[in-house]
């Protein structure tokens, strides 16, 4: 690892400010990503500006009225998957249930929400300094010839990684939004605000980066819409074994039910495409219909259609599928 | 055949004050000495010892899996500053070359063979700087073609990793004429299994340190056999053995993968070039990548029997990735072919074993050493035979299984055969005759499997295998024990003080252990094919019992009564029975006093004793030997999976695990060494393994390289069998390997048992075990949705 300066911001301006002054400045939360990468060789920032050192941005303010919930960007994954505000209302269901089956006790004491959802990918490939691949400027993605069981079945043809946020497949499904801050040129903060599908990148657009954040910019809060009378959301992941393992797949769903009928689904598979991999077939098998076993199987056929897997990971299709009826079926039941 | 041997309940606790410990100290789960340091974090271990004005060293490791090395840059990272010196092989005083069975890994490479080989060792003031020079050196190189699988090593024309080519050695059985026999059977059943290359995962890096201490090379760090390590270390660095000294630290775990060298020549080269304290730390990945690992091998078995289910014949092809290095290869290889039926009777047997170079990691010791793999090959073939013949499988094993003082594999005449009693109280336990089918949710389907296994103690083959132990009493009435034997968790070193407390009559808390240092300790051979208790635990025993001879020859003089009348027994020599003038079994001479006296007699009251009971090498064009090993242990488990056939995810409910280990010395120790073992293999029966790409290790970290944790354990039952062994301390038997060897054939009979058909490639991983229910779909048979 090369040796780094580290700065502890008090503020979200200071460290707003610290990140646009300094070249290849990083903002450090949990830290848990970003230490992997900088010991594999993969990063090497000069100088992290730590934001755990500012209080208060690990809040989770439950949903109240029209207003939905709002999470702090330091949340661990730890509150998030104990946090009343969410495991409590079944409209969020989904975003504890993700927390709570992520890495180990230790990692989720750390991870924090923001951190989370800007990770980098887990290929083997890209984490290994020694293949100049696409993602790292080179010009082959080494998983296509290589050994791609853990890869991408959705958009693999460019860069067949998946994209590793759990917290990400949730959100997606809940329709959150993410507010972004950074500092502006007349010294005052600008923010915007982005819906989570605009936040991340695919491989088509920019083979590079997993999402739009620019330098110097950091996720300042996440915000829930106001849950609907009748939704309920869930979310379920296979891994090879049951604790501190990475998922082979994973599916959140988020549904609306009013009258005996579905009025809005959301249905987000993840680890199968670089980006969480909203499946728009599946919603509309769903939405206006009676939920049944039958439908349920056809919305998990729609979820996959158009899967393209590579050599070894074909797998995926009917693992993800049989997850999708899990899910669906686990939102209907619930209360 | 239902009324085995009584299964051994656990006394707990130390000896108390006034109990009587001759009669209860054997077979008691006493406190292990050096459980509390550890359980606290007190004690060091080897990456803890050096202090800060140690230099770092750092290994400079091959960039290409193969490769012609035609030059090594070091001029930049010598001018680092803080860069002590830079070793490569024109520093090496001895050979460039060890291994354990043939010295064919160079210390320092010219050419690489895999990703572990050495290039070169940095030496610096700190770690920082030591990884800057890391950065700095330039290694060109000239590619050399990658044997990356088996295929390609046997491939016409494939490039020769050695001299001798890329066939590292073969083995056979001839045993009857198995070709006219399968000819004859009714059945005949064909099996393919592949296993998988598996790595040790102990948590514990190697890590150590070394100096010069009056000429001598002194190192501190984890191996497996201190004495044979001195050997190498010696041989390396053309030093006589008596300047080189190796002194184990406390130890994390080891399961074969501290056989082969590791860290012990660099630390030693480096001190005694540098005449300072040097230390070395591999990271996680290092580890990984420099360690050899467990054979993956693939098995064509061919299985006959009558039509009633009577075993005629098993014909066996053996293909073993010996990757890079010879390692203990030849020695695995004898194993598994001198397993392959395990222990089962078969009256003809043909069986060939070929062990081939590869660009992967050297393949050498891991728990288990061949018969766990033949464990799977043979198991699923009687799994198989048991569904063609429509046999329950576990009356095909009782048909079949062997019983007292019939032949293994070799032929070896077994006087005590305890695999059925495990079998019979595995299957009590578990309630086999009463198992339910039934399941939580409709995609769930629940199946029991059942292992028989059997597993041979010590190198045998004609190996000049022995434990050497010394017991003396000290002057201050403490009996110490000293063996060169290293205790890496598996509980030896408290194991020999229980020994020589049984057999002194003292209190084995109060026993002084030395042990695991070259310079103090008597040669106790390797802590490994399960022979420790057995060899050690001899040696120990047979010099403890003279030096009681000596003080009870003492008290007998000094109270001029018969010395058969006399025991030792509560820090004293009592008497043993009624006698005259001792009529309550009295206290006749305090231990302390009976060691002065004996001073000054004459007496030494230290004795050096070694066990090195004779094995027969096996025989040529047969591989059948009388005595291939010392003794051998039977096992047999019972696992009960869930396995959601949607997603192909296997949980294992429950495991039974019954071992004859002959005697538990300690029950709680026995009890440990076999939960250990069954989830170890449970790792390798459903997640474990490396994966390999054109030489280059993908998954040489814990975040990729998965293994069980608590989470994924089941409920594990040992049932402690025992029928004594002739020879062993007590009767005891040993227990290291076989808890590991018994559970993938459990697993994945399990598995076949719910879903109806088998998977035959280890990890049984949740893909394999949906691609088996949709080929078994496919054809017609087995589970479905």
């Amino acid at each position: 690892m090369k040796p780094f300066e580290l700065v502890n911001a008090s503020s979200l301006s200071s460290a707003l400010g610290a990140l646009g002054q300094a070249k290849g400045a990083v903002a450090k939360a949990g830290g848990v990503d970003l230490l992997d990468l900088m010991k594999e060789g993969i990063s090497a920032p000069p100088r992290l500006i730590n934001l755990r050192t500012i209080a208060g941005l690990d809040k989770i303010a439950a949903a109240s009225g029209e207003q939905g919930a709002v999470l702090g960007p330091l949340a661990t994954l730890a509150q998030l998957a104990e946090s009343k505000a969410l495991a409590g209302v079944p409209a969020y269901a989904a975003l504890a249930e993700a927390a709570a089956a992520a890495a180990t006790p230790q990692i989720r004491n750390m991870a924090t929400l923001a951190g989370n959802l800007c990770q980098r990918p887990r290929c083997w490939y890209f984490r290994d300094a020694d293949y100049h691949c696409l993602r790292k400027g080179g010009n082959k993605c080494f998983a296509h010839s290589g050994d791609n069981a853990f890869h991408a079945i959705f958009e693999n043809d460019k860069c067949a990684v998946v994209h590793p946020s759990a917290a990400a497949v949730a959100l997606s499904a809940l329709g959150a939004k993410l507010e972004l801050q950074r500092a502006g040129k007349d010294g005052k903060v600008a923010t915007r605000e982005l819906a989570m599908a605009d936040f991340f990148v695919a491989p088509s657009k920019d083979v590079q980066r997993e999402n739009v954040l620019a330098a110097g910019e950091l996720i300042s809060a996440v915000k829930l819409p106001a849950p609907q009378a009748g939704q309920r959301s869930a979310y379920i992941k296979q891994k090879q074994k049951q604790s501190f393992d990475w998922p082979l797949g994973e599916v959140a769903v988020s549904l609306t039910v009013t009258a005996g009928k579905i009025a809005a689904a959301s249905v987000v598979l993840g680890s199968v495409a670089p980006i969480p991999w909203r499946a728009k077939k599946a919603e509309a098998a769903l939405v206006g219909k009676a939920a049944d076993e039958a439908l349920i199987k056809a919305a998990a056929e729609a979820a996959l259609a158009g899967a393209d897997p590579l050599d070894d990971n074909g797998y995926k299709v009917p693992l993800v599928k049989a997850l999708v009826r899990r899910a669906l079926t686990q939102a209907l039941v619930s209360k | 055949m239902s009324s085995g041997p009584p299964i051994r309940r656990r006394p707990t606790g130390p000896v108390r004050p006034g109990q009587q410990p001759q009669v209860n100290v054997i077979g008691r789960s006493i406190r292990r000495f050096d459980g509390k340091g550890k359980v606290t974090g007190e004690t060091p271990f080897g990456g803890d010892l050096a202090g800060p004005e140690a230099y770092t060293a750092l290994v400079i490791r091959s960039p290409h899996p193969h490769c012609e090395i035609e030059d090594v840059e070091l001029a930049a990272a010598r001018a680092i500053p803080g860069v002590v010196a830079i070793f490569t092989g024109d520093d090496i005083g001895g050979t460039n070359r060890h291994g354990l069975i043939r010295r064919d890994q160079e210390v320092f490479s010219r050419r690489a063979r895999f990703m572990g080989d050495c290039l070169g060792l940095i030496v610096a003031a700190t770690p920082k700087i030591a990884q800057r020079a890391l950065e700095a050196v330039k290694v060109s190189y000239k590619e050399l073609p990658i044997v990356a699988t088996m295929d390609d090593a046997l491939a016409e024309g494939s490039y020769p990793l050695h001299e001798t080519g890329n066939v590292l050695s073969t083995e056979l059985i001839r045993r009857g004429d198995a070709d006219s026999a399968l000819a004859e059977s009714d059945v005949v059943v064909n099996t393919e299994t592949r296993t998988q290359c598996v790595d040790h995962a102990f948590l514990d890096r190697e890590a150590g340190m070394a100096y010069m201490e009056d000429g001598v090379v002194t190192i501190y760090a984890s191996g497996q056999w201190i004495h044979e390590e001195r050997r190498l270390v010696a041989l390396a660095l053309g030093l006589p053995q008596e300047r080189v000294r190796i002194i184990q630290p406390a130890t994390g775990g080891a399961f074969g993968g501290r056989e082969d060298i590791s860290i012990q020549i660099y630390l030693g080269l480096a001190a005694l070039k540098l005449d300072h304290p040097v230390r070395i730390e591999y990271t996680r990945e290092e580890s990984m990548i420099a360690r050899h690992k467990r054979h993956p091998i693939r098995i064509e078995y061919t299985l006959g029997a009558t039509r009633e289910g009577v075993l005629t014949a098993a014909k066996v092809r053996i293909l073993s990735d010996e990757g890079a290095y010879a390692s203990t290869g030849p020695a695995v290889l004898r194993k598994a072919v001198s397993h392959c039926t395990g222990p089962y009777r078969v009256p003809n047997i043909h069986a060939d074993g070929v062990a081939v170079f590869t660009n992967n990691n050297p393949t050498g010791a891991m728990r288990g050493f061949g018969a766990c793999q033949l464990a799977i090959a043979y198991e699923s073939a009687i799994v198989e035979l048991s569904r063609v013949l429509k046999i329950d499988v576990v009356e095909l094993k009782r048909i079949n299984l062997l019983d007292d003082g019939e032949g293994v594999t070799t032929d070896q005449k077994i006087p005590v055969v305890g695999v059925r009693d495990c079998m019979e109280a595995a299957l009590r336990r578990i309630g086999w005759d009463k198992r339910s089918y039934e399941t939580p949710a409709p995609h769930l389907r629940r199946g029991y499997g059942v292992s028989t296994i059997c597993f041979g103690v010590g190198y045998g083959d004609g190996f000049p295998d022995a434990s050497r132990a010394r017991v003396r009493m000290a002057d201050d009435g403490v009996v110490e024990v000293f063996t060169g034997g290293v205790d890496f968790g598996q509980g030896l070193h408290s194991l020999a003080a229980q020994i020589a407390a049984k057999e002194l009559g003292v209190d084995p808390l109060a026993v002084r252990v030395v042990a695991s240092d070259t310079h103090r300790t008597p040669e106790s051979g390797s802590s490994s094919a399960t022979r420790q208790t057995v060899f050690t635990g001899n040696a120990v025993r047979l010099a403890a019992s003279e030096v009681a001879g000596q003080l009870l020859d003492v008290a007998a003089a000094y109270t001029g009564l018969h010395w058969d009348d006399l025991e030792l027994r509560g820090n004293a020599i009592a008497a043993k029975h009624d006698i005259a003038g001792h009529e309550d079994r009295t206290v006749v001479l305090p231990l302390r006093q009976a060691v002065r006296l004996g001073r000054e007699r004459g007496y030494a009251l230290d004795v050096e004793s070694c066990f090195k009971p004779r094995t027969v090498a096996k025989q040529k064009g047969t591989g059948k030997s009388p005595r291939a090993f010392i003794t051998y242990m039977f096992a047999s488990h019972v696992a009960e999976v869930l396995v959601d056939i949607e997603t192909g995810e296997v949980k294992v409910a429950r495991i039974v695990a019954a071992h004859d280990v002959g005697k538990a010395i300690n029950p709680q120790q026995v009890e440990g060494q076999i939960e250990g073992g069954v989830v170890q293999g449970l790792g390798m029966a459903l997640m474990e393994e490396v994966v390999s790409e054109g030489g280059f290790m993908k998954n040489a970290s814990f975040t990729d390289y998965i293994i069980p944790t608590i989470v994924d354990t089941p409920t594990i039952e040992a049932l402690v069998i025992e029928r004594d062994d002739p020879e062993g301390p007590y009767g005891a038997r040993g227990v290291g390997e076989p808890g590991l060897i018994g559970t993938p054939p459990a697993i994945l009979g399990a598995i076949a048992d719910a879903i109806g058909t088998q998977v035959h490639e280890t990890p049984a991983n949740a893909e394999r075990v949906w691609k088996a229910i949709k080929r078994s779909e496919r054809a017609g048979d087995g589970a479905s949705a």
